[in-house]
């Protein structure tokens, strides 16, 4: 996935901001989607995997400021939290992917969402134990609000990730990683 | 099985400032077997009232009916409505998502709760429909395929539930001539086995062919509605909503203006043509 | 999602409306340190003023500018409840199980909750009186000393109007595609998790289909016309501070002064 001019890369990162508001709004209709599903990581993780670290990294910044600045969700309240999140997403999915080469397109998907994920997540619970909410933050309710209540939508994007990346390549609008391989 | 809508109204967004009423006291009946296109400027209300009739929207007021049974009853059984009703969007490439072909036809289907075997000879059924052949296609992924075949592909998924109703949404645009022809083919075909058509279209010339009611909407209103060669007579009646006529019917107006006898009611090309030599013929060929 | 949503804002004529963008966004920051600097209820009581004057001047409805805080009710409750009975065992009105209610709990949730309620109802009325566009500008305005650090602020301002221009078209597909599927059968609120992930599916993947091909097209567009990310950016729009601009800022800054020195 080197092959993609600068420009299509910048053009990719604005379609997924744009999709950090679009689909949370698309689940609106399903009771408690948002907790479920986590629909705004999705194109945070997915910018980072196909255009890499600095891209996910401004995906995940942006995405979730857009959505509050245009739809009011999430609030200000908790959306520095959001951005430190989703950023790490987007930055983490970026780097693993460049670092991890198996030679499987889904080993190196896996391994990638997987780590960025956890980190994420780690790194998020740090920020907000030491910033911005320090004190009212306990171990506890980060493992609860982390993986807990956040992990149907693990599975789900474990699942969706991949699937979308084997239909984007299938489609031709994004190159091949593995192009002999990968039929 | 007629499908019905009895003063129904539609209003998005209400109570903010972008409230719109894009359906406004509406009533149609359509029967078994017709064959209607719907034509109306940008803004008419075309859309709003396909997926009003599809039960995608629920009505601000007024009744939707399909077999004298109200669709947006808390008690009307969903599944029957999608396996009665198929619904073709505009561009309907963009729903296919599955990793085979098989299998995104087939999404409908197990959806309804067909069993495997089932499926399968539906799956079968569509794509030959569709003129594709499902030993070729099944194992593909619908994405590598070109564009029209991809609309093929859709069009198979919703056919595959074989409905008694086909709503269509402009499904000619983006297709080449002949892509155009043999899918109105497909129409006709279907339209002769007893499957009520709907076509949303701005279309004139495939309407004006195949069509034999035409309804043009204005502002959320019926504004005319009759057969092909009643609605097509007036020419500036259809222009004050902003449609155009077929192409043959253009012909078939200024070749009278020039003093040619072209009887009225000329709308199809073949009814053009014969007209045209027959008038000739008139005059000594 | 019956009609695309035209974001927030609201659009009028009002002394909000007028100000520049960027003096709002800097007013809004100034704001959000009053806020934080505030402790008492006579602190309080001064903000519940100002607020309430924000509110006339900018003539938005009550309803929109106070909306997104009713809807986070319960969650303002529970913060309440959960200091209230947690936060100092001590000082307690009674202990009952794990709970301890005390006054200085109830301080310190009231505390909080006035303060994400005020921080809400501030930058609230920031998107409700400015247009997307015009924000996105202020904000690349507020960030272009950033370029310094060889970050490519141009770049980034240009993906993020894309990504604006792009959310109306990408709600209408959205809400096409999620119809379509619904036609097809497609239900969304399957109770079993495995379900809700292949529930997603027919969502989802359309969707990111539909939108890396408008990507796709745009980017095509863009290098057929020779546009290079590398290129040197357009000069900045120049600053057009008016007196009210002014103004607004300076109120807003003796606000924070007062909060700090005598409340």
């Amino acid at each position: 996935m080197q092959k993609m001019s600068a420009v299509k890369k910048s053009i990719i990162t604005a379609v997924c901001i744009a999709l950090c508001v679009v689909l949370p709004q698309a689940f609106h209709a399903v009771p408690n989607a948002g907790a479920i599903y986590l629909p705004m990581h999705i194109p945070v993780l997915l910018c980072g995997l196909i255009c890499g670290w600095s891209y996910g990294l401004l995906c995940g910044l942006a995405g979730p400021a857009l959505s509050a600045l245009l739809t009011g969700m999430p609030p200000a309240a908790v959306l520095p939290g959001m951005m430190v999140e989703c950023g790490v997403y987007g930055l983490a999915a970026g780097l693993l992917m460049q670092l991890v080469r198996t030679k499987h397109l889904y080993a190196d998907l896996y391994i990638s969402l997987a780590a960025a994920m956890l980190l994420g997540r780690v790194v998020s619970g740090i920020a907000k134990a030491l910033i911005f909410s320090a004190g009212s933050y306990s171990m506890a309710s980060w493992v609860a609000g982390s993986f807990v209540t956040a992990l149907p939508g693990i599975v789900i994007q474990l699942a969706l990730l991949p699937s979308i990346v084997y239909a984007l390549m299938r489609a031709r609008l994004i190159p091949q990683r593995y192009p002999k391989d990968e039929e | 099985m007629p499908i019905s809508l009895e003063s129904v109204s539609y209003t998005y967004a209400p109570g903010t400032a972008f409230q719109c009423r894009a359906i406004d006291g509406l009533s149609l009946t359509v029967d078994d077997g017709e064959f209607v296109g719907i034509m109306g400027s940008t803004g008419s209300g075309k859309s709003t009232l396909i997926q009003l009739m599809a039960g995608l929207l629920t009505p601000s007021s007024g009744r939707v009916l399909l077999d004298g049974e109200d669709i947006h009853q808390k008690s009307y059984d969903r599944i029957k409505l999608r396996r009665r009703v198929g619904l073709v969007f505009q561009y309907p490439e963009y729903q296919l998502f599955e990793r085979t072909v098989e299998k995104d036809v087939g999404f409908a289907l197990r959806r309804l709760g067909y069993g495997p075997e089932e499926t399968r000879e539906a799956v079968r059924r569509a794509l030959k429909t569709v003129g594709l052949d499902y030993d070729k296609v099944r194992d593909k992924s619908p994405l590598g395929f070109s564009g029209g075949e991809k609309r093929r592909i859709a069009i198979a998924g919703v056919l595959a539930s074989d409905p008694g109703i086909l709503i269509l949404d402009e499904p000619v645009a983006g297709l080449d001539p002949l892509g155009r022809d043999a899918f109105l083919d497909m129409l006709e075909g279907l339209n002769a086995k007893g499957v009520t058509i709907l076509m949303v279209s701005h279309n004139a010339d495939a309407l004006s062919e195949h069509a034999r009611r035409i309804v043009t909407l204005k502002e959320g209103r019926v504004f005319l509605d009759g057969s092909v060669k009643e609605v097509f007579s007036d020419i500036f009646a259809l222009k004050s909503c902003g449609i155009c006529c077929g192409q043959s019917r253009l012909a078939a107006e200024l070749l009278r203006e020039r003093g040619m006898d072209i009887p009225e009611g000329t709308v199809k090309y073949a009814e053009l043509l014969s007209a045209v030599l027959s008038a000739r013929g008139g005059e000594g060929k | 999602m019956n009609a695309v949503p035209t974001g927030v804002y609201q659009p009028g004529s009002s002394f909000l409306h007028r100000l520049c963008a960027f003096a709002k966004l800097l007013c809004l920051i100034v704001l959000l340190c009053a806020v934080v600097a505030t402790g008492s209820l006579s602190g309080y009581a001064l903000l519940l003023l100002f607020t309430a004057g924000l509110l006339l001047l900018s003539r938005v409805p009550l309803r929109s500018a106070l909306g997104s805080a009713w809807r986070l009710r319960w969650f303002f409750l529970i913060i309440l409840l959960m200091n209230t009975c947690f936060f100092n065992p001590e000082g307690a009105w009674f202990s009952l199980w794990i709970f301890t209610p005390s006054p200085a709990g109830l301080m310190q949730g009231l505390n909080v909750v006035l303060r994400v309620l005020f921080i809400l109802v501030f930058s609230n009325l920031l998107t409700l009186t400015t247009a997307p566009m015009e924000l996105t500008r202020a904000i690349e305005l507020l960030l272009s000393p950033l370029g310094l650090l060889k970050i490519p602020v141009g770049q980034v301002a240009m993906i993020l109007s894309v990504a604006i221009q792009f959310v109306p078209t990408l709600f209408e597909e959205t809400d096409m595609i999620r119809k379509a599927q619904t036609a097809r059968g497609a239900k969304f609120d399957s109770p079993r998790l495995l379900d809700k992930a292949g529930a997603a599916a027919p969502l989802v993947v359309p969707i990111f289909l539909a939108a890396f091909k408008r990507a796709d097209e745009l980017a095509l567009a863009m290098e057929a016309r020779g546009y290079r990310t590398d290129a040197p950016s357009r000069p900045g729009r120049r600053l057009s501070g008016t007196w009210r601009d002014a103004a607004a800022l300076v109120c807003c800054c003796l606000l924070w002064a007062v909060q700090i020195l005598y409340l």
